[in-house]
């Protein structure tokens, strides 16, 4: 090939080249620039979208899937016979709920305790046991099939160890792990660690991506 | 004269019989502990730190107090973020090192709270060990914010 057309080509395909690379960041083959952020749990990126659900709440109204939408949720599955877990866990979302607070990210968030254990613990017991942990605390439960149902979706696990000989005294085992709602309903995050510092930490990092 | 000799004999060896592992006070209970009951809440738990001062490991067996119907030994058991509180038949204290009944791990249960726990307020449980045998401790009730996990949240690893 004459050195003359070298010259005349090279520009030409590194030029070619560089559009073709412009075009794919823009036209969003890169969409995940951004880093997902390291948090003390699971993001779910993409969001995950749940099915809609019938649960009760606490003044015995329907609580449907529409109930999330244009706020976050902090959602955390346990019941009110539990001496120990389920009061810390609720104690350490109440701490996260003032420090968000203090910071200004509160306006646009719920909290949510969701009762595996409908058989004991009736709507107005959830409403008591909640608000005594923070007054933004909403309580909810529903039937065993709706609570399977989103459960499982949500990646919850609980049993009920139903084998008490006067049908009262049984725990419960269940998961512990915090879930984050999104403002479109759907699953945005697990969080395993409940320290309210490192909530709050991972809840301002989720913030500030872009949204999915 | 026989006789003089063993008393003389059993005289010495009294300095130099082991810590009394086999008398009550043989185990230190520090702090017991529990915290206020949220409204509406059936259930409660108490804590402590159980120190063996003598030479042999102990087991505390049960626990019972009028506080509540059923009294019961409990741990949790985290298995893949799955909290699972089981019902346990005795708890070890092994000289040396401290058992530590605490939120989130070893606790005594207390099934069917008969009125509710009030921070400030004390309720006396009797515990009853296989060597040290049965002593009385006051447990007090702390409020809600009381230091929840001072091992630094271990049970959420």
């Amino acid at each position: 090939m004459p050195r003359s057309k070298i010259f005349l080509f090279l520009p030409i395909g590194l030029a070619a080249f560089a559009v073709g690379l412009w075009l794919s960041f823009d036209l969003g083959l890169y969409p995940e620039r951004v880093e997902p952020p390291t948090i003390a749990g699971f993001l779910i990126t993409p969001p995950k979208v749940i099915e809609d659900f019938t649960l009760i709440d606490q003044s015995g109204q329907s609580f449907h899937q529409d109930r999330w939408r244009g706020q976050w949720t902090f959602l955390y599955f346990g019941y009110t016979f539990c001496p120990d877990v389920c009061p810390l866990t609720l104690l350490e979302l109440g701490k996260l709920q003032k420090i968000l607070e203090r910071e200004h990210l509160d306006q646009n968030t719920a909290y949510l305790f969701v009762s595996v254990d409908p058989k004991r613990d009736l709507p107005q017991r959830l409403g008591e046991y909640t608000a005594y942990f923070n007054p933004k605390f909403r309580g909810a439960t529903g039937t065993a099939e709706e609570l399977a149902k989103l459960a499982q979706q949500l990646g919850i696990y609980y049993k009920i160890l139903d084998s008490a000989a006067d049908g009262q005294n049984y725990t419960v085992d269940h998961s512990t792990a915090v879930l984050l709602i999104d403002p479109q309903a759907r699953l945005r995050a697990v969080f395993t660690q409940h320290s309210p510092d490192t909530m709050a930490a991972d809840f301002r990092k989720i913030l500030e991506l872009p949204p999915q | 004269m026989k006789k003089t000799a063993w008393l003389l004999l059993s005289a010495l060896c009294v300095p130099f019989t082991p810590a009394l592992a086999a008398e009550p006070g043989a185990i230190q209970i520090e702090t017991p502990w529990a915290r206020e009951s949220p409204p509406a809440a059936a259930n409660g738990a108490a804590y402590m730190t159980l120190v063996n001062t003598g030479g042999e490991t102990d087991h505390l067996l049960s626990a019972s107090g009028e506080v509540a119907e059923t009294v019961e030994l409990h741990t949790h058991l985290m298995e893949n973020n799955v909290m699972k509180m089981r019902k346990v038949e005795a708890i070890e204290v092994a000289h040396g090192e401290p058992t530590v009944l605490r939120p989130g791990g070893l606790h005594i249960m207390l099934i069917g709270l008969k009125k509710p726990l009030v921070a400030g307020q004390t309720f006396p449980l009797t515990l009853r060990f296989e060597k040290a045998g049965e002593t009385s401790v006051q447990v007090t009730v702390r409020g809600k914010d009381a230091a929840a996990m001072p091992d630094g949240h271990a049970h959420h690893q």
